[in-house]
């Protein structure tokens, strides 16, 4: 993912996703609900060399903590990390494919999240991974839907 | 690791340390009643599209419930426009009474009192780590910091800091000096209230430091805020006394308070001018 075209791609994808968290995220389905950031961080990655996860995460980290006015740190140390973690397994020569955006989706969730239960520890822990899991499938499911969509705005890389 | 990562995880490491920046900041400016310009930026440019995208969520939605069910809700309605007609008159009762009050104390030179005007706001946010709620209303509906905010059962904390379209709340179980309020216990006559300043000690209980360590209180023992304050009216119930501890020796009297409003699951809440 290089050049003007993949910037641009990445920063309306991220606005879309910080105005989609500011407006739906409250939404629920079953108990569960969507993290729109979260979602387009771990599609991008799929497309990322590590730096570039890390710079994603940095700014859904910041986008979601400013919006939420919410602490920022927490948010941005656990969405960097993870957005270099994915996009590391993801440039180490794995096939692009549906299933593996279904894989980025559901592990961006889980790794994020629970990096973040540790830099700022939630009252009740089991339902926190009850949400955690929740969203994680519903992200997973999602995710193969933008992968389809940035599949032809990214190109492929291999 | 190999060579080539090297410069990768020295910008993670870059990236985490402008992090930590940015939260030291935001941190200053809160604790200056303000919030930072960065997150500030940050939602004035998504704002636009975040209302957009609730507008055409809220129509979608609206129209399915509507469709699912009519019947039920045109029922409700009538039921509302019935109970909405008594509360006009009792409202109107309650603005009558408020306004004589207001005239007397104008006509002895008193200020005017806190609470008069209730301002509805829905919570957008609710940050049980740092005992925090994000509400929708900011600076361009008059919130200042200071204010209480309730809940038709209760109190719930007060506001720490506004900016233009939101305000944080700091939650009356915070341990934060902050978030301390004085309070009284409201005893039945021909007992006097007690007074004492109170603070959070966790999700579910507050400590009650009353000033006069020889004042009778006692488990059951109702909760109010005192209205020693120009924010924060008197009268706002807290919770019920559930424990009394006594020191004699250091002449220290405490009562554990179980606050009125579950914090967890407000929606909806009042703030008051």
């Amino acid at each position: 993912m290089t050049g003007w075209r993949g910037a641009l791609a990445c920063a309306v994808a991220l606005y879309l996703a910080g105005a989609a968290q500011e407006s739906l995220a409250r939404w629920t389905l079953f108990g569960g609900h969507f993290d729109f950031l979260l979602l387009v961080l771990s599609v991008l990655c799929v497309f990322a060399e590590r730096r570039q996860g890390a710079v994603l995460g940095f700014f859904a980290g910041w986008l979601y903590g400013a919006l939420d006015g919410a602490n920022l740190w927490q948010y941005i140390v656990s969405r960097t990390l993870g957005g270099f973690l994915i996009a590391w397994v993801a440039s180490s020569g794995i096939e692009r494919r549906l299933l593996s955006a279904l894989a980025a989706g559901v592990l961006t969730v889980l790794l994020c999240q629970v990096i973040l239960m540790f830099l700022a520890p939630p009252p009740s822990i089991l339902g926190f991974l009850g949400d955690t899991i929740r969203t994680a499938a519903y992200n997973g499911a999602s995710a193969m839907l933008l992968y389809a969509c940035f599949k032809k705005i990214l190109g492929s890389r291999r | 690791m190999r060579k080539g990562a090297w410069p990768d995880v020295w910008t993670l490491v870059g990236l985490i340390a402008l992090g930590i920046l940015l939260s030291r900041l935001q941190t200053s400016a809160r604790q200056a009643g303000d919030s930072d310009p960065i997150s500030a930026a940050a939602k004035l440019l998504v704002t636009p599209a975040a209302t957009a995208m609730s507008a055409s969520a809220n129509g979608i939605s609206n129209w399915a419930g509507a469709v699912l069910h009519g019947r039920s809700l045109e029922l409700e309605n009538q039921r509302l426009r019935a109970l909405a007609v008594s509360v006009e008159d009792y409202t109107h009762d309650v603005d009558r009474v408020q306004a004589e009050v207001d005239e007397l104390r104008r006509l002895d030179g008193w200020q005017r009192s806190p609470g008069r005007a209730k301002i509805p706001a829905d919570v957008i946010g609710y940050f049980a780590q740092e005992n925090r709620l994000t509400l929708d209303v900011g600076a361009t509906r008059g919130i200042l910091p200071g204010m209480a905010v309730a809940t038709y059962e209760g109190l719930v904390g007060r506001v720490e800091t506004v900016d233009r379209s939101t305000a944080q709340v700091l939650l009356i179980t915070s341990p934060a000096a902050e978030a301390r309020i004085s309070a009284i216990v409201d005893r039945q006559v021909p007992n006097p209230p007690a007074a004492g300043l109170l603070k959070g000690e966790g999700p579910m209980s507050l400590v009650l430091e009353l000033a006069d360590p020889t004042a009778t209180v006692e488990a059951g023992d109702l909760v109010t805020t005192s209205g020693f304050s120009d924010r924060i009216p008197r009268g706002i119930v807290i919770g019920k006394v559930i424990r009394v501890d006594s020191d004699p020796v250091f002449g220290k009297l405490t009562a554990v308070v179980f606050p009125r409003v579950a914090l967890g699951q407000i929606r909806e809440v009042l703030v008051i001018k």
